[in-house]
């Protein structure tokens, strides 16, 4: 009979499946409301679970007739690829048409030498790096879906020209989720590789949800920069199948056990690599994801913190101890380092919030990159670590910049000053967001930190810290100023009274304690989730290297916090006796407001805007000499991996 | 260090620190006045501003202004106590980020022009800063190999002679906190600003008195970082610090006009070719040392 971890493990795969087409087929908003209740609640309670028990013991499960399922598999990646190659013909897009077609011949090719081929004999396995994968998947995305049950009612009032295919966009919602679980849970690189395929197909539909010309331009770029990450993902896989070894190299652990050199692996380490930079939005593939901003906020909420992105530095993450020592990995991480450095300059010249959060996006997604190309202990703690803070910080944001959208009428930073004044609970839940993510003693920097232990004991060491360190700077600057705008004094009446959907409501705020939850239980979730993860795949792995960790720094950091805890209490509470003066305008008529009165007799206001440094960190400025030199570093990449360089 | 001297030294830090800053700033007026062929304040006068302003009326554009000031000042003392301690370099770097932010946030929150482009041009000075402090903090542990401070003072050799340009870019990070130059950053109670108050425009009173305090520890904070670099030659760090501190005095006074881009712009690459071309060729032939 199936254990207990094998249903949940098929719960998982199945139930987005199942309410994926359920949702497809119900029209009316109460069943619709309903069924993602329930499946949500399903999701979560069975990720739990699974994490919970994987968590006790790696988990390890085999089913039989896996060769029906691989061929059942293989069938869809077909027709992922005719889908594509279809509606590229409907649109007359000859890009994505070349690159579909490529990638159909080569699925075929290599399910034609994998044929006779023995199959994985593990079909899932759960260990602690995928454990946390399930529950930012089974949490985060869920919540991102209860919360488009409120926001796309609002999306279609404010949009009245897109047609309502509301059906349509919750399937594909769902469907994303199951394609998540199978490329954490799966063992065999096949089944990785079409849920892969799976996540590229509806991205490419969320994105161009829409119809408007815009956001089929911006869907076709998605498609074909994640085609690319797609071919590169098979020829590796075809050329693995070429590499004699006595374990089966087409599954995860066989490649994490081969027992040769990982010198005869880097040709396929290098697919995989460029394979997890298409998918991960790494320069100079990065404007797919800023162009995936036209989709409704759940989707870019869900491409970015928990979905999609996450899968391609996953995949990075789940092989950097075979990256560790080859200069494969070491260029690798310069590409991300890079993207780091580049994206979070860009950040600075963006007013449009989710713009910003999509290049800070990009740019953290490029330091798990960096982590994972080094590819030690330490630089994998780090990378572990910033993958769940900025999954839940960055969740957060986006719904919290969708909500206020619909509120305010403007996704733009300068149209939210005085935030806090005018919609408390959702501006409340932003500012933890931004602290999340950059401020001490929040959980991005911890991450920092310790991104910025490896990198000094890592090769190019001195590289990768200078980068990391005129990147934070960037950081600073733009999060800095986004942040000072919600504080603002109000000068405009306060937004007339809103009410924010209870599905809107749920997830935001179960997000925010999470945040701070993430923050409070960091160190448990060093001792308890990465050590043993770390132990299992590096032999020489001492728990406790390092210096982040040891009690004084930890105690410090609470020391911070607590402060900071102190802080707020006194900002809610404490006196506010004293008189509140007019600001100061240079001597100028003012009135209460901050008004200049002009020599007519009219009020004026005195307005100044943030400073976006354009002429240094403008897109027209940066973007193409980043293409020049990522896509340099990615040729030095693959030959790299042709000449097969150890350290 | 066991916690009992530990907290010893953190009140000693506490109590000290703001005479010695307070002190430094009053110097540097004096002498600036002089270079400038003025007479100047008396040299007490800091402490003379900072007892008035605390006295004034509770007056404020935005009521938290109060709190955040107050933030300013607790987060900068701890940074101080983090580092007198021999606690961690990067955590008091972080601490000193969380600190400034505050202030800026406070110069927010009046939403008002001057205080708007004030906050936004300490933002940019932060900015600037940041790299430099965060490679100081990885140039020692190349050295020590740890972020503590107290292990530097265990290391053979001075951090002078293995990391001169962080130590040199480090003097124009205080050149640059000293708010000073360039004209058209921050703050100025000094000669030669652009900006009416830059980030100070809308406080006043008690929270003005805050901001001062807690410039005066930052200022203690950043000469005790330079006199980290001379771990075995007090004496001579002493003299150094003297030289440093009139040399940037006159540079300041040299060229009074400097912009914040002209200051991004040579601090960075200050920064880039001295301070990283130090730790590269540090982590080259640091093996042999």
């Amino acid at each position: 009979m199936y254990s207990p971890e094998l249903i949940a493990i098929l719960i998982l795969l199945l139930v987005p499946v199942c309410a994926a087409i359920l949702l497809a087929v119900c029209k009316p908003d109460i069943i619709r409301n309903i069924l993602v209740g329930i499946s949500s609640v399903i999701i979560i309670g069975t990720s739990l679970f699974l994490a919970w028990n994987a968590w006790l013991a790696p988990i390890s499960v085999t089913i039989e007739n896996a060769e029906w399922i691989s061929t059942l598999l293989f069938i869809v990646e077909l027709a992922i690829s005719l889908v594509i190659l279809g509606l590229s013909l409907k649109y007359r897009k000859v890009l994505p048409m070349i690159l579909a077609s490529v990638q159909l011949v080569l699925l075929i090719i290599l399910e034609v030498y994998s044929a006779g081929r023995t199959h994985v004999s593990q079909t899932f396995v759960v260990n602690d790096l995928s454990l946390v994968m399930i529950l930012i998947i089974g949490i985060i995305g869920t919540l991102i879906c209860v919360y488009a049950l409120g926001y796309m009612k609002d999306y279609h009032d404010h949009q009245t020209g897109v047609p309502n295919r509301k059906r349509y966009f919750f399937a594909l919602m769902f469907l994303f989720l199951s394609a998540m679980f199978g490329i954490v849970l799966s063992n065999s690189l096949m089944w990785i590789l079409c849920a892969w395929e799976i996540t590229t197909l509806c991205s490419f539909l969320l994105i161009g949800y829409s119809k408007t010309p815009e956001a089929v331009t911006n869907s076709f770029r998605a498609v074909w920069m994640n085609i690319i990450g797609g071919i590169a993902f098979t020829l590796a896989l075809i050329y693995l199948l070429y590499i004699p070894s006595p374990v089966n190299l087409l599954s995860v652990t066989g490649m994490l056990s081969y027992p040769g050199s990982p010198a005869g692996l880097t040709i396929p380490l290098a697919l995989i690599a460029l394979a997890g930079l298409t998918k991960a939005a790494q320069m100079p593939f990065s404007t797919w994801l800023t162009g995936a901003m036209v989709a409704p906020t759940p989707v870019s909420a869900l491409l970015h913190s928990s979905t999609m992105v996450k899968a391609g530095v996953y995949i990075l993450v789940l092989f950097a101890p075979l990256f560790a020592h080859t200069w494969v990995g070491v260029v690798l991480a310069l590409i991300g380092a890079f993207t780091f450095l580049a994206t979070s300059a860009l950040a600075i010249s963006q007013s449009n919030a989710k713009k910003v959060l999509a290049y800070s996006t990009i740019a953290n997604l490029g330091l798990i990159t960096a982590c994972a190309g080094i590819g030690t202990p330490e630089a994998v703690t780090a990378a572990i670590l910033l993958i769940i803070f900025h999954a839940v910080a960055k969740a957060l944001l986006f719904l919290c910049v969708g909500a206020v959208e619909h509120k305010i009428g403007s996704k733009d930073i300068e149209d939210m000053d005085g935030l806090l004044v005018r919609l408390p609970l959702l501006a409340t839940m932003m500012v933890i967001g931004i602290c999340g993510m950059y401020l001490a003693p929040f959980g991005m920097l911890i991450s920092k930190w310790a991104a910025l232990e490896a990198f000094l004991t890592a090769p190019l060491g001195v590289v990768f810290v200078s980068i990391l360190a005129f990147g934070s700077a960037f950081t600073i600057f733009f999060w800095t100023k986004w942040l000072g705008k919600l504080f603002m004094r109000m000068n405009k009446p306060p937004a007339e009274k809103v009410t924010l959907h209870f599905s809107e409501k749920l997830p935001v705020v179960v997000l925010g304690v999470l945040v701070i939850a993430c923050c409070i239980g960091f160190p448990a979730i060093v001792s308890g989730v990465i050590n043993p993860y770390l132990d299992t795949h590096y032999p020489f792995f001492i728990p406790g290297g390092m210096e982040l960790f040891s009690f004084d720094n930890v105690a410090m950091i609470g020391l911070m916090g607590f402060i900071i805890v102190l802080l707020v209490l006194g900002a809610l509470f404490g006196s506010k006796a004293g008189k509140t003066l007019p600001p100061y305008l240079s001597g100028c008529a003012v009135d209460r407001e901050g008004r200049f009165l002009g020599s007519l007799g009219v009020y004026k206001e005195a307005k100044t805007s943030n400073y976006y440094l354009e002429e240094y960190c403008g897109e027209a400025k940066l973007l193409k000499p980043s293409w020049v030199i990522s896509i340099i570093l990615i040729i030095i990449m693959l030959g790299i991996g042709i000449l097969g360089v150890m350290i | 260090m066991n916690v009992l001297l530990s907290i010893i030294v953190a009140i000693a830090f506490v109590l000290i620190a703001p005479l010695l800053g307070g002190l430094f700033m009053g110097c540097d007026r004096v002498l600036t006045a002089r270079m400038q062929s003025r007479v100047g304040p008396p040299i007490l006068q800091p402490f003379y501003d900072v007892a008035k302003l605390w006295h004034k009326e509770k007056a404020f554009n935005n009521p938290v202004e109060t709190i955040f000031t107050t933030a300013y000042l607790v987060l900068m003392v701890l940074s101080g106590v983090m580092f007198t301690t021999g606690g961690n370099i990067l955590l008091m770097v972080f601490a000193l980020a969380l600190a400034h932010t505050f202030l800026i946030l406070a110069a927010y929150a009046a939403n008002a022009p001057f205080s708007h482009i004030g906050a936004e041009r300490e933002l940019i000075s932060v900015m600037i800063t940041e790299p430099v402090l965060i490679l100081i903090a990885a140039g020692f542990y190349m050295v020590s190999g740890s972020f503590q401070v107290i292990d530097l003072f265990i290391v053979d050799g001075s951090g002078i002679i293995l990391l001169p340009g962080i130590f040199v870019a480090l003097c124009f990070v205080i050149l640059l906190r000293l708010r000073k130059s360039p004209y058209d950053i921050s703050t100025s109670e000094h000669a030669h600003q652009e900006l009416v108050k830059g980030v100070t425009t809308s406080f006043s009173g008690r929270n003005l008195a805050k901001v001062e305090i807690a410039h005066w520890f930052e200022l203690v904070i950043l000469v005790s970082l330079a006199i980290l670099f001379f771990t075995h030659l007090l004496v001579f760090s002493a003299i150094m610090i003297i030289v440093c501190f009139t040399l940037l005095l006159i540079i300041d006074n040299v060229f009074p006009r400097v912009t914040w881009k002209m200051t991004m712009k040579s601090i960075w690459l200050i920064t880039l070719f001295l301070g990283v071309l130090n730790l590269v060729l540090l982590g080259i032939f640091g093996v042999l040392l």
